[in-house]
């Protein structure tokens, strides 16, 4: 859980835009598929904020490291669900909740991260392809 | 085009980030909240004193108590229960939530309810 976002940073930074969008609304559908219809309304809302955040960062800063990327992706998904949880269930305050949406997404952005850079050799091999 | 993992400037990215989070938390009221709203299916469905204990049971398996002291989820027939794992609520702005079961329970302070952000 919070891992899953290794799929689509793959999507987005070895293959196009257009697949890693792909690779999100996918995953929403899995998630439909076995979590039900809420958490799959807030899995592509927090997935599809998230890869749009990723290709403006990586638009903008062409440097930019994988951990950054990741920790900004992480955040605005984090920041993604709040509001639709907020918006469909009640209006709560967000504040109490910033310093844990900002902590986990650091936490969460790093390890997707790092798990990225530890399977991209692998699956190049497993797909036969140069990177 | 190779991205590197890590750079030496993601110290400041993470710095300001880890900053902004103490901030946040330091802007967190810390005043013992009124009120305990129920909400269901995004209406407000009752709510409680904080100070008085209470026992509600929702009739879609949820069960929502308050002791006098906080106010929490004591069960629920969600798979995943976040809700309960949440834990006693007690400090103005504070909720916990029960997704599969459209329930949230949030505590108030003397405004009323419906900010979005306190």
């Amino acid at each position: 859980m919070g891992l899953s976002n290794v799929a689509v940073m793959f999507a987005l930074f070895f293959i196009d835009k257009k697949t890693a969008l792909e690779v999100g609304v996918l995953k929403s559908l899995f998630v439909l598929l076995t979590r039900g219809v809420m958490a799959s309304v807030l899995s592509l809302v927090g997935g599809i904020s998230s890869i749009l955040v990723m290709i403006i960062i990586t638009s903008i800063f062409k440097n930019v490291s994988l951990s950054v990327v990741s920790v900004f992706s992480a955040l605005t998904h984090n920041l993604g669900q709040f509001l639709v949880v907020s918006f469909v269930y009640s209006p709560t305050s967000l504040l109490p909740y910033l310093p844990v949406l900002v902590i986990s997404g650091l936490i969460f952005g790093v390890l997707n991260a790092i798990l990225l850079r530890a399977v991209e050799g692998p699956f190049f091999k497993l797909w036969g392809k140069e990177r | 085009m190779k991205r590197r993992l890590f750079k030496v400037s993601d110290i400041a990215v993470f710095v300001v980030l880890l900053f902004l989070a103490l901030v946040f938390f330091l802007l967190k009221s810390n005043n013992k909240g009124e009120m305990v709203e129920v909400w269901v299916q995004g209406e407000m469905y009752q709510s409680f004193p904080l100070e008085k204990p209470f026992e509600l049971e929702l009739d879609f398996d949820v069960t929502i108590k308050g002791n006098g002291e906080s106010a929490f989820f004591s069960h629920s027939d969600c798979p995943d229960k976040v809700c309960i794992n949440t834990g006693k609520l007690s400090k103005e702005g504070e909720w916990a939530a029960c997704l599969p079961n459209e329930t949230v329970i949030k505590i108030t302070g003397k405004k009323k309810s419906a900010d979005t952000v306190s």
